[in-house]
């Protein structure tokens, strides 16, 4: 029992550590996009005008390249399939094991257990 | 026992809106490249015909209707088919869930991983809300006797 809180207590610890440690150098890191200077209004009735050019990291890969490196029109549909299709056969992946699980659970009980519940 | 006797206004309004389910649901999966939607979106919309069916008709239809065994394997088929079509580009040389485009932008490698997605979700959500259709009756039923046994 002292032992268990003692494992839980430093797994606590462990994870406090590298949580304050991965914002302390999130914070002290370069500035990303915060959607400060987008106007939103003008976006959206001319999506041409959109200056895309000072996009930083994964994200000018995405939107410049985007038809060079999938060949696929529209850049949400190549973000989930192509870009992260990793992602997407996980997310497959658990919902096969929610169906399994439930199935496990939610199963009809067989004759011979009834039985035995009806005899107790 | 009021939801056993199926009402007739219940049932014509469920023939009425199944196929536009169904229809709708399609739609959304098979045009998943290039408006909002995809394969998972699609998928739950087509499942929301079993619940059509069962406010209809009840849950024997549902069982005559539906074989959850046969949907329970073909998922899994599936899912092989995302698997197979993903790894055409680690055969060829190129990365994994690489887009090969067959006929103009057309037919797309992307676009049958989206119906694969499509049909094993679809599978998946008809097999749980299944299992949870049969346990909602089972409850139903020890409540009927439970009420039965004071009178």
């Amino acid at each position: 029992m002292n032992g268990k809180r003692i494992v839980l207590a430093l797994s606590l610890a462990v994870l406090l550590v590298c949580g304050a440690s991965a914002a302390w150098h999130m914070a002290a890191g370069p500035d990303t996009y915060n959607g400060e200077g987008t106007d939103l209004v003008a976006l959206y009735e001319n999506p041409q005008s959109y200056d895309n050019t000072t996009a930083d990291g994964a994200a000018a890969v995405i939107v410049n390249e985007n038809l060079d490196k999938t060949a696929a029109e529209n850049v949400v549909f190549s973000v989930v399939f192509n870009f992260r299709g990793y992602d997407t056969l996980g997310e497959s992946f658990i919902l096969i094991a929610a169906i399994a699980g439930s199935l496990v659970i939610l199963r009809k009980p067989k004759a011979g257990r009834q039985g035995k519940e009806d005899a107790a | 026992m009021k939801l056993k006797k199926k009402n007739v206004i219940v049932r014509c309004a469920a023939d009425l809106f199944l196929p536009l389910a169904c229809v709708f649901g399609c739609y959304v999966v098979f045009h998943g490249n290039t408006s909002p939607g995809g394969g998972f979106q699609g998928g739950v919309l087509i499942a929301s015909a079993i619940l059509l069916v069962y406010l209809g008709h009840g849950e024997g239809q549902v069982k005559h209707s539906f074989s959850q065994r046969l949907l329970h394997s073909s998922e899994t088929i599936a899912e092989m088919i995302y698997v197979v079509i993903a790894l055409l580009g680690v055969f060829t040389g190129l990365n994994f869930c690489f887009n090969f485009v067959f006929a103009g932008r057309e037919l797309e490698t992307s676009v049958l991983m989206n119906d694969a997605v499509g049909y094993h979700v679809m599978a998946g959500i008809i097999c749980l809300l299944m299992m949870m259709l049969s346990t909602l009756d089972r409850g139903g039923e020890t409540t009927e006797e439970e009420e039965e046994q004071p009178k």
